[in-house]
């Protein structure tokens, strides 16, 4: 018999009245990431519109004509430049609250995994040997740097389930990856190709093809589709690791997703634009206190809010009036370096 | 054999043997103690009997079923665990936090009109309707303890494991879980509880079982074990056991004996 079989009758007249105020209380608390959600992707429109727009060659809207010279730079350069950005934001963001969720640390960047940084060693191994010319090579070189780091994570702490050496795992790949990577940069045969990886390295969305988002996107969005299947996992995770076993959670298959999935979209939007830091570490900050929810309903608005961040940021850099354009990466450290010191700030002062 | 059974348990971490040949077995519509001092290994059985920690020999069985082979969100439905721990991570509002209970019975989308109603009935029942959307971080200990406590009930288990629920709690407050604790099991539910308190015990377990290094050295009605003697066994203290007005025992350790 189910111990609450019976109900008790004290409680039960009490729990009638409060039955209102609660159910209207949790309603609030569902919809409050609604409202948010849609105003994202309103703003998503317009910032589409925007990065379709913005250039070094604006583009007005009577340029959209099959027979105006101009439709094929907006059909073969802006319109996957649009995509991209907005994929590879929207990755970011995603795979930042997956995370922050899994690792319970508001503080977690899915780059911590040593994902980003193997798939960086893999597109400058390809660059090393001088495949940028095509346009497959390269992002396919950087998805197979991340896949072998995934691995390595895998085998080393997939089976144990267990967070610290998870993390730990993560952490040290990353610093081998990130040495094996300025160790192809010292040996570069040409001082071209040294100055190529570095440039590549600080992430653009510059001259990206249709050929690189039929790459990518792709596997952003299996990666997204296993990131979702951890939702309500990372939910029971925050009353703790024993509660959440206790509650039924397969730890080993929520490593796996989160695996697989931060791998799949960390390193496909690496694949894309390079290392562009920070969204995966600020979206989900900016977006937790307006939702106040769990880590569920934070991954939606994460996705949203990163993809509106980057297609801003990359439109911005194509309109600021610099010489050759700021790289996408480095504004992007640029806004995140400040924000982050501003957060730590009121952070400082809540805890005092 | 129905009930919660332990058989032959034994668990090794690293050099040290938690729990060795544990032999022990719970009834259902019963609040039985788990006492010992530290490192008797009662956290450790407590897992063991939840399905969360295989032994390294022995078994745990539920009415005759291997726990360790039920799907996990079966077997999360019928054993709710109350950890240690209060951990809370994110800034997620109470009633929010207590629906986490429906975990195990919730389908993919949504939550159901019974998840609604046991979470309802759990909150009310720890006394934490009232503050149903205030945020878990601005909560007291002792309110936090009931709100987790509510989180258990949500899920509205045939077992209830609790490991020291009375830590953080206010004497009134304390009172109160008992009470939940012996009214669920007045509804038909197993109860394990690990607590420190031996008067607490003596009070509010019908049965109790008492461990010392890794073995139950006395498991009976409260009657049979709530004894200076045993409790000089199990804890190495001598105490003074008293008869209450109500007629239930009280216990005052007075030194370690000699």
């Amino acid at each position: 018999m189910s111990p609450d079989a019976q109900p008790n009758a004290a409680p039960t007249v009490r729990a009638a009245g409060h039955t209102e105020a609660t159910a209207r209380e949790r309603r609030a608390g569902a919809s409050r990431a609604a409202p948010l959600n849609v105003i994202l992707l309103l703003g998503i429109l317009a910032a589409a519109a925007l990065s379709v727009i913005a250039g070094k060659v604006w583009l007005p809207w009577n340029a959209w004509m099959l027979d105006d010279p101009r439709w094929l730079i907006i059909a073969e350069l802006r319109f996957p430049r649009t995509v991209l950005g907005f994929s590879v934001g929207a990755a970011l963001g995603l795979a930042g609250a997956a995370m922050q969720g899994y690792l319970r640390n508001p503080l977690a960047d899915p780059g911590l995994f040593g994902i980003s940084s193997g798939a960086a060693l893999g597109a400058t191994v390809s660059l090393y040997f001088g495949f940028a010319a095509s346009a497959l090579l390269l992002p396919t070189f950087a998805l197979l740097g991340a896949a072998g780091s995934m691995l390595i994570l895998a085998l080393l702490a997939g089976r144990s389930g267990s967070l610290i050496l998870f993390a730990l795992a993560g952490m040290v790949l990353a610093s081998i990856t990130g040495s094996l990577t300025t160790l192809t940069i010292s040996l570069a045969p040409t001082p071209f190709i040294a100055s190529q990886i570095v440039i590549w390295l600080l992430g653009a969305l510059t001259d990206r093809s249709w050929d690189d988002v039929s790459i990518t996107v792709p596997a952003m969005l299996v990666g997204a589709v296993l990131i979702v299947a951890t939702a309500r996992s990372l939910d029971a995770l925050t009353l703790g690791e024993e509660a959440a076993r206790s509650m039924g959670i397969d730890q080993r298959r929520l490593q796996w997703l989160i695996v697989l999935g931060v791998g799949l979209c960390v390193g496909a939007s690496v694949a894309a634009a390079g290392i562009i830091s920070f969204v995966g570490l600020m979206v989900p900050h900016m977006v937790r206190p307006l939702v106040r929810g769990k880590p569920s309903s934070i991954l939606l608005p994460s996705a949203l809010g990163g993809g509106l961040l980057l297609l801003l940021a990359d439109s911005l850099v194509r309109i600021l009036p610099t010489v050759s354009e700021l790289r996408l990466g480095i504004a992007m450290s640029m806004l995140g370096g400040p924000f982050f010191l501003v957060m730590l700030f009121r952070m400082r002062r809540q805890l005092a | 054999m129905s009930g919660l059974v332990a058989t032959n348990i034994r668990v090794r971490l690293r050099d040290q043997l938690v729990l060795n040949d544990v032999n022990v077995r719970f009834e259902r519509g019963r609040v039985t103690a788990l006492l010992g001092p530290n490192g008797a290994g009662k956290t450790t059985l407590l897992s063991c009997l939840a399905g969360l920690r295989v032994p390294d020999a022995g078994d745990v069985r539920l009415d005759d079923a291997d726990v360790f082979a039920l799907e996990r969100r079966a077997r999360a439905r019928r054993i709710g665990v109350l950890p240690q721990s209060s951990e809370v991570h994110w800034d997620i509002d109470v009633a929010t936090l207590v629906g986490l209970g429906r975990f195990p019975h919730r389908e993919r989308w949504g939550e159901s009109a019974d998840d609604k109603r046991a979470v309802l009935r759990a909150m009310a029942a720890t006394d934490v309707a009232q503050f149903a959307s205030r945020s878990a971080k601005q909560l007291s200990g002792g309110e936090r303890g009931r709100v987790l406590f509510a989180r258990v009930l949500a899920g509205e288990p045939e077992w209830l494991l609790a490991d020291e629920p009375l830590a953080s709690l206010d004497p009134a407050h304390q009172l109160d879980v008992l009470d939940q604790l012996h009214d669920v099991a007045a509804r038909g539910a197993g109860v394990i509880v690990v607590l420190h308190d031996l008067t607490h015990a003596a009070r509010v377990a019908d049965d109790i079982v008492l461990l010392r290094d890794g073995r139950v050295i006395a498991h009976g009605t409260r009657d049979e074990v709530m004894l200076p003697d045993r409790v000089r066994d199990a804890f190495g203290i001598d105490v003074h056991v008293g008869r209450a007005v109500d007629g239930d025992r009280f216990v005052v350790p007075l030194r370690r004996s000699r």
